[in-house]
């Protein structure tokens, strides 16, 4: 059974712990950054960084003021597209869920990172040798029996970690029970094909405004991992049509031209 | 291949080889520059040398050294294809340079990919690692084997040059294979790497995210191509001092601006049935305008003209702008049509600058010596 | 906490009010959430919009250091709407107690002030007696000198106006939380408040906690399940540190440390210290065991028990104690010559920090044991000082950290947690432990081998054998209490005595290791059931004392034992049976020892408050047991941009002021600092910053220093986000980047007709000039808050106030 995290930002208090245990276990180092106005640092993910906590201050005036968080990380998604894209089969979704990567099969092509729909595989640019680096849904964690670092350190429950149709069923038994709180969708359920990562939010992405930072409310329902398996099912077909037609036309043309020079001479 | 002494007995097609201008100088030196940019580049790593970063992962050399470089070569399949399969023979000449010119087009690819892989050591994996979903994984079997495909070719010139003529001719009875080979291949891959873009439209500005921009990548292939054939055809007539084609090319022109047509056709057939914001004055938009109607429509504007047809400098010039405007369209679609809701810019850092002109600079330096050693303009095998 | 964590999760109504428990408690949201989904209502009131004020369902900006006007209006609305819990107040609480006639409360002062002394005569502040000595009541709360109608009388100044015009919060959202809390007035409704700093750090600390508790009072919330006052401690084990007395003026359990002047024999002490009712009447109980713990044979009874090795608290000191800022303020005269600063990190955490290093300038000697070498270790390399000038030597001690060795912590809500070593102490580390136990054993030797020693018994005689390499079992198990004779561990403290036969560490944590054996400490417990459904988790840890998990239980029934609310309970009489139902360990007087029968409910409903004399809880403090008020009464902090608006006493008259050069102090409404400032935490960093500005997954997500500013105040200097800004007060400046938001806002309320629009700024205490990181970019610059807070206690606890104090913001 696919294994996913329920992440219910009303519960999220921004306290970062997640990002702290996930650069625990994954032996990330922390990097020299400067003071971020939103209070985000890292400002951006990258291959030192696979999660990350958004913070939106939303203020209209005369309105109450809100304050959002939201962890970002791989989406997990379950026909993903960078899978899709990868031309040696680096990275691979597991039936369990994690969409992880093997180091020794990449060729640091990126094509990848061009193609993931919420911006997550990161290059290792500081490297002379580099690979790239996202959020493994601690598939190493899973295969020991554990739930992945950040959820396991999350103190408020604001990420779950379960089966995915139980935590979609309680995503939405918590948008049922409580009128009026929750945006009435779960992102990830079907969003780009769905993912493993489930969001509950207050609102959606757009209004929060960070539709831009990798939470894209454009993307439709349509599994972005097919894009590529859809041309390349064409491929043989149109192989097999060019070719014909190549072979076919060289002899007619052939033919024409021998039986438009025998005309000449018969002339 | 071997220089002058150790095959006597073969004369020169063409004189004044080695002779060292300014030019060729010029020329020698950018490789010099590049080689070493490439040995910086694969000591210091991407991120040290390029300005490549999270949010542009792809630049300067997948648009220019892959994608622009290889619609360009896209002469050589094109050739291939109106000589033996439309049996248009009139325009033989026009075949062999055709073909050198796409096998470098093809080896700039490789050694732009070399440089631009994060483990280029691994270049050869897709042979053995499969994944049949990746558009890319197409992408370099056909290039890898479409490449094999033009070296055999090249190497049948050269054993023309020995003349080695059982084996000239062993080559001549399967010609047809490569051929279709050949054809194949470029279909698929000149399409493919448009469908590249398929995976991520949602990153790409409306203008440019086709969900046809496997046929726009391949008709606008034909057409750099064949304007490619008409550059070098003139060009290398003023520089070895040998008289154009003028005979055919006007008619192949004509073919030229029958393929804008077509493809500026399917541009705005694409874009109105997508229902894509056409007007508007940005950026993207102005060089939207730009690609299309000044790199499209004009050029096939002025191939109408018998006077433009007619002439090496008109020639020149809608070749000319056709050519840019398929490099342009690469760049489009990769760089101006991705950048746009991002708050991080990209321009290429002089490593990448000197290393892609250091590829153009050696596939001159390559065509020259080709072109003075192989049977190029000349065929000895005048059926 | 009177209750604990858990418990956070049975409450209908959650209020935080000066603490921020998402950032610096992040657990407590475990529960605060759970509570949430079951329908609980979260209201938080602070100055500064905090990750806590994100999850809340009503957020209320208040002015700093206004805790009580706001708390005020909220009693008031409660009595004058008659919200409260009638039969619960009635017979738990001293409404019903009649006050002496002399006592009176005037323009913002009660009775019995001595202006010269800056100090209260509390003899009138006192339970009026009949002719046995025993208070008058007046169960019907009429009597206009009852506590319940002075009360009233006291709070009826408190409208919501006045709560506006001093708070600054807006008449309707106050109305909001009013309406809100007093719902839990219903018996079977609860409400929780959860504090900390926000609340504490104020010249007026405790008699805004004094308002917190009387609310809960009223509205019958103490005691009971999803209810209570909880302060949420601070530094891990703090609650541990406290309860064995790392306070200046307590001895182990909570028993007040001795002074020269009042208790110069083991029988005055006992005699003026120890109350003729209630639980402290047992009191010389422990005091003899505790000096048994410490003296062991040396302590018998004729000699008082060695009493008279027990350091007390000198003349001089009486009053402020060998609190935080006399200790300083002596430094800075020169009187201090030695510091031994065993985990802390004043040169960060001190107010007033340029006079914390005149103090820390004038040492001979500084040995700091630390993880890390802190500010404080380097103090004399700090930006601004000349090192050549500073004549202290310092030693420094590398110290294992808490994973580093085995002991117990105990948490805020009383539980004693064992943890083991997880790994061995990195380099030459050692445990605090183990250098408290070879400074005692050099000591001891040292004092033994010198003939000239002065007074050396205290030393020689100490009572100290936890081996070479100390076992910390064997401290735990004299912690626990034993009996003299057989050195048996006692059961609990109820088998202690005051005749020299028992030993014990510290009262309150006996039986939490009453038998020989390491399986014996009921820290280690590790049972995860729950019989009661209400997160106890009896078998799980040890709560002092007794192991009873929320205090003052009796509350939670009404006077015949039946529980306010059926669905939550706690303990309850069952009429058939004549017993008690426990589910938590009763905090009365349930079973009769002699004939082991329970006892009835009405018994105990007398004395639900078994600590205190009169056994119930106290809206009026009697007895100047705070020196600043029987009620709590609202006083500006010491630097204020506004007058008063509730009286002409501007500030709490019963503070102590400093006079020495560095002690300055701004006008009131000071021209030269307009601004309010306030000061807080991160959940990213760790208090002084040593334990977090050293580790780079930290410092990676808060770089910097910054000050919190109003998007109006930033546009007002010109500043933009981001830029770098000077913030000064009259004692020092720091520098910090500029964080505009609308977090904070300025406070628009005063007196009417001097209604003032006061911008305040917010700034984190965590940065320093020490470690991985200081705070900014400039080795040259000292990023620590505190330049700016003044020296100037708490009139009961002297906590400095840290809270509120005047400053102005510049563009650096
Ligand atoms: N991450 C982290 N956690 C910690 C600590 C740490 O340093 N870092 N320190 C620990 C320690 S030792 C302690 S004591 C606790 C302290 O825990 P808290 O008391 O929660 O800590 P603070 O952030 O100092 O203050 C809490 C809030 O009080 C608000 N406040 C200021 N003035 C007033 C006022 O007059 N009235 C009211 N109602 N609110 C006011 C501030 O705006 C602030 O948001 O935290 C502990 N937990
Ligand atoms: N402006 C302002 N100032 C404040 C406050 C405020 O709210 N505002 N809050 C005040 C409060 S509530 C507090 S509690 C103080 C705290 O002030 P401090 O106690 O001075 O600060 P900490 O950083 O907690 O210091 C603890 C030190 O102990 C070390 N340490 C950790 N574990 C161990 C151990 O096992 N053994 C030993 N020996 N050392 C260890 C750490 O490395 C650290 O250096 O600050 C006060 N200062
Ligand atoms: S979010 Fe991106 S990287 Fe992650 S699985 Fe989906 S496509 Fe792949
Ligand atoms: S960069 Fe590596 S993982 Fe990504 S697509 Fe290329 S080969 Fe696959
Ligand atoms: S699942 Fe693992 S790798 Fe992914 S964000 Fe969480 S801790 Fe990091
Ligand atoms: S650990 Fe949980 S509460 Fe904390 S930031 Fe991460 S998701 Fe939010
Ligand atoms: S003590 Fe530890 S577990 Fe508890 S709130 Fe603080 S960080 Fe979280
Ligand atoms: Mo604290």
């Amino acid at each position: 059974m696919s294994k996913a995290v329920l992440i219910d930002t009303s519960k999220c208090i921004g306290c970062r712990a997640c990002q702290v245990a996930c650069k625990s276990w994954n032996d990330l180092p922390g990097k020299s950054t400067t003071f971020s106005d939103t209070w985000e640092n890292p400002k951006f993910l990258d291959s030192h960084n696979y999660t990350r906590v958004l913070f939106r201050e939303i203020s209209q005036p005369g309105g109450d003021l809100k304050w959002q968080f939201i962890k970002r990380q791989c989406m997990h998604c379950l026909t993903p597209a960078c899978a899709s894209a990868c031309p040696v089969g680096a990275l691979i979704r597991l039936p369990e869920g994690p969409v992880v990567y093997n180091d020794d099969k990449c060729i640091g092509c990126r094509y990848c990172m061009m193609a993931c729909p919420f911006q997550i595989p990161k290059f290792e640019w500081e490297s002379a040798v580099p690979l790239i680096r996202k959020c493994t849904f601690c598939a190493d964690r899973q295969a020991m029996g554990q739930e992945p670092a950040c959820t396991s350190s999350c103190p408020t429950d604001a990420l779950l970690f379960g089966e995915r149709d139980k935590l979609l069923k309680e995503a939405h038994r918590r948008i049922g029970a409580h009128p009026g709180k929750y945006y009435p969708e779960v992102y990830g359920e079907r969003t780009g094909g769905g993912a493993s990562m489930l969001y509950l939010t207050t609102a959606s992405f757009d209004n929060i405004g960070i539709n831009h930072l990798g939470f894209r409310t454009d993307l439709g329902d349509y599994p972005h991992g097919l894009y590529g398996r859809e041309w390349m099912s064409k491929v043989p077909w149109v192989a097999l049509t060019v070719g014909s037609l190549a072979v076919g036309l060289h002899y007619l043309n052939k033919r024409r031209a021998q039986v438009q020079s025998q005309e000449h001479k018969e002339e | 291949m071997t220089q002058s002494g150790t095959t006597p007995e073969l004369k020169r097609w063409y004189p004044g080889e080695g002779k060292v201008t300014p030019f060729r100088l010029a020329l020698y030196a950018l490789v010099m520059l590049g080689l070493i940019s490439g040995a910086i580049r694969l000591f210091f790593g991407l991120g040290a040398t390029t300005n490549l970063n999270d949010a542009y992962p792809w630049g300067l050399w997948i648009s220019f050294d892959v994608l622009a470089g290889v619609a360009l070569a896209g002469g050589g399949f094109t050739m291939a294809a109106t000589i033996y399969i439309f049996n248009l023979k009139k325009f033989e000449p026009l075949l062999r340079p055709a073909k050198i010119s796409a096998f470098l087009g093809y080896l700039m690819f490789v050694i732009g990919l070399f440089f631009d892989l994060g483990q280029p050591w691994r270049i050869w994996h897709p042979m053995i690692m499969w994944n049949p979903n990746s558009v890319l994984f197409e992408v370099a079997w056909c290039v890898m084997l479409y490449t094999t495909v033009l070296g055999i070719d090249i190497f049948i010139m050269a054993l023309e040059r020995w003349q080695k003529h059982d084996w000239v001719k062993f080559f001549r009875d399967i010609y047809l294979v490569l051929v279709v080979a050949g054809v194949i291949l470029s279909t698929l891959h000149q399409s493919s790497l448009g469908a590249l873009y398929l995976l991520l439209p949602e990153k790409m500005s409306d203008l440019w995210a086709s969900r046809a921009i496997g046929p726009l990548f391949f008709t606008s292939a034909v057409i750099g191509g064949m304007s490619m054939i008409i550059l070098e055809s003139i060009i290398s007539a003023w520089a070895y001092k040998r008289k154009p084609e003028m005979d055919i090319l006007p008619s192949f022109a004509k073919g030229l601006g029958l393929v804008l047509l077509v493809y500026f056709a399917m541009k705005v057939t694409d874009l109105y049935a997508r229902g894509a914001t056409v007007w508007s004055l940005d950026a993207p938009h102005l060089a939207f305008y730009f690609e299309l109607f000044g790199c499209v429509a004009f050029p096939a504007l002025l191939l109408y003209f018998h006077e433009v047809r007619n002439s090496q400098k008109g020639l020149l010039w809608a070749a000319g702008i056709a050519a840019f405007g398929v490099v342009f369209n690469r760049f489009n679609v990769s760089l101006t049509s991705y950048g746009g809701y991002r708050t991080f810019s990209y321009f290429p850092s002089l490593v990448e600058i000197i290393i892609t002109l250091s590829l153009i600079a050696g596939g001159i330096l390559i065509f020259d010596f080709l072109t003075k050693n192989l049977p190029v303009y000349k065929s000895e095998l005048a059926e | 906490m009177t209750n604990h964590w858990n418990d956070l999760v049975n409450s209908d109504c959650i209020v935080i009010i000066g603490c921020n428990p998402a950032e610096n408690h992040p657990i407590s949201f475990k529960w605060i959430t759970q509570a949430q989904e079951k329908g609980a209502k979260l209201i938080v009131v602070d100055p500064r919009f905090t990750r806590s004020a994100a999850k809340a369902d009503l957020y209320a900006r208040l002015r700093p250091g206004t805790d009580i006007a706001l708390m005020g209006g909220l009693i008031s609305y409660v009595l004058q709407n008659e919200l409260y819990h009638k039969d619960y107040i009635v017979n738990y609480t001293n409404a019903a107690f009649v006050i002496r006639p002399e006592f009176s409360f005037q323009d913002g002062l009660f009775c019995g002030y001595d202006k010269g002394k800056k100090a209260y005569d509390p003899q009138s502040w006192d339970y009026e007696t009949d002719k046995e000595g025993k208070p008058v009541t007046d169960p019907t709360l009429q009597h206009p000198r009852c506590v319940f109608q002075l009360l009233k009388q006291h709070f009826a100044r408190y409208t919501p106006a006045l709560v506006t015009a001093t708070t600054g919060i807006p008449r309707e959202t106050f109305l909001k939380v009013a309406e809100l809390i007093s719902a839990t007035g219903q018996p079977d409704k609860a409400a929780t408040i959860m504090y900390a700093m926000g609340g504490t750090q104020h010249t007026i600390g405790v008699q805004i906690i004094r308002s917190y508790s009387i609310l809960q009072m009223l509205l019958g919330n103490m005691g009971v399940p999803g209810g209570g006052i909880n302060a949420l401690r601070g530094e891990n084990n703090v609650q541990g540190a406290t309860d064995m007395a790392m306070l200046f003026h307590l001895v182990p359990g909570y028993m007040g440390i001795p002074n020269e002047a009042n208790h110069p024999s083991l029988k005055d002490y006992l005699e003026k210290e120890t109350p003729k009712a209630g639980w402290w009447s047992n009191k010389p109980k422990y005091f003899v065991s505790l000096l048994k713990a410490f003296w062991g044979d040396a302590a018998k009874p004729d000699n008082d028990f060695a009493y008279h090795y027990l350091p007390k608290v000198g003349k001089g000191y009486q009053g402020a104690g060998y609190s935080w800022i006399p200790l300083f303020e002596n430094m800075a005269e020169g009187g201090i010559k030695g510091l031994m600063i065993w985990g802390m990190n004043p040169a960060v955490s001190s107010s007033n920090l340029n006079q914390t290093y005149a103090g820390l300038d004038k040492l001979e000697w500084l040995a700091a044991f630390d993880l890390w070498e802190t500010d404080t270790s380097v103090f004399w390399k700090r930006p601004g000082a000349n090192p050549k000038d500073i004549k202290t030597e310092v030693f420094l001690f590398p110290a294992a950290d808490s994973m580093e060795k085995e002991g117990s912590a105990s948490n805020s809500g009383r539980w004693i947690q064992w943890r083991y070593q997880a790994v061995k102490p990195h380099g030459d580390a050692r445990s605090d432990l183990w250098y408290a136990n070879r400074l005692a054993l050099e000591l001891k030797q040292l004092y033994q081998e010198d003939a000239k020693a002065v007074f050396p018994d205290p030393i020689v005689k100490l009572n100290w054998d936890y081996g070479k390499d100390p076992d910390v079992h064997l401290v735990a198990k004299e912690i626990n209490g034993y009996t003299v004779a057989d050195k048996k561990q006692v059961a609990n403290f109820l088998a202690l005595k005051e005749d020299g036969s028992t030993a014990c560490g510290c009262w309150i944590y006996s039986g939490f290791y009453p038998g020989p054996d390491k399986k014996d400490n009921k820290a280690a417990a590790r049972d995860k059931k729950d019989p009661s459904g209400l997160g106890l988790y009896p078998g799980w840890a040890f709560a002092w004392p007794v192991n009873r998990r929320i205090i003052y239980n009796r509350c939670s029934a009404d006077p015949q034992g039946q529980p306010w609310n059926k669905n939550k309970v706690l303990v309850g009489w069952d009429p058939g049976t004549k017993t008690w139902t426990k589910f938590d360990v009763p905090d009365f007087k349930w079973l009769d020892p002699e004939t082991k029968t329970h006892v009835p409910p009405e018994v105990s409903a007398k004395t639900p408050f078994i600590m205190l004399p009169e056994g119930k809880s106290r809206l009026f403090v009697p007895k100047g047991a705070c020196k600043d008020g029987p009620f709590p009464e609202h006083y500006e902090p010491l630097e204020c941009a506004f007058a008063n608006p509730v009286s002409p006493q501007q500030t709490n008259p019963a503070i102590k002021l400093w006079a020495s050069a560095l002690d300055k102090v701004a006008e009131i409404c000071d021209p030269r600092f307009p601004i309010l400032a306030t000061t807080f935490r991160l959940t990213e960093h760790w208090q002084a910053g040593a334990m977090t500005r050293n580790l780079s997954w930290q410092t990676e997500l808060m770089p910097e220093m910054f000050v919190e500013m109003s998007p109006t105040l930033a546009k007002a200097k010109g500043i933009k986000p981001g830029d770098w800004v000077i913030v000064r007060s009259v004692r020092g400046e720091v520098k910090a980047r500029a964080n505009v938001t609308s977090r904070v806002a300025p406070f628009r309320c005063g007196r009417p007709g001097l209604e003032n629009n006061v911008e305040m700024v917010a700034l984190p205490w965590h940065f320093g000039f020490a470690g991985l990181s200081t705070g900014g970019s400039d080795p040259k610059c000292n990023y620590a808050a505190n330049q700016l807070a003044p020296m100037v206690g708490d009139a009961n606890t002297m906590i400095p106030e840290y809270k509120v104090f005047l400053v102005d913001v510049q563009k650096a």
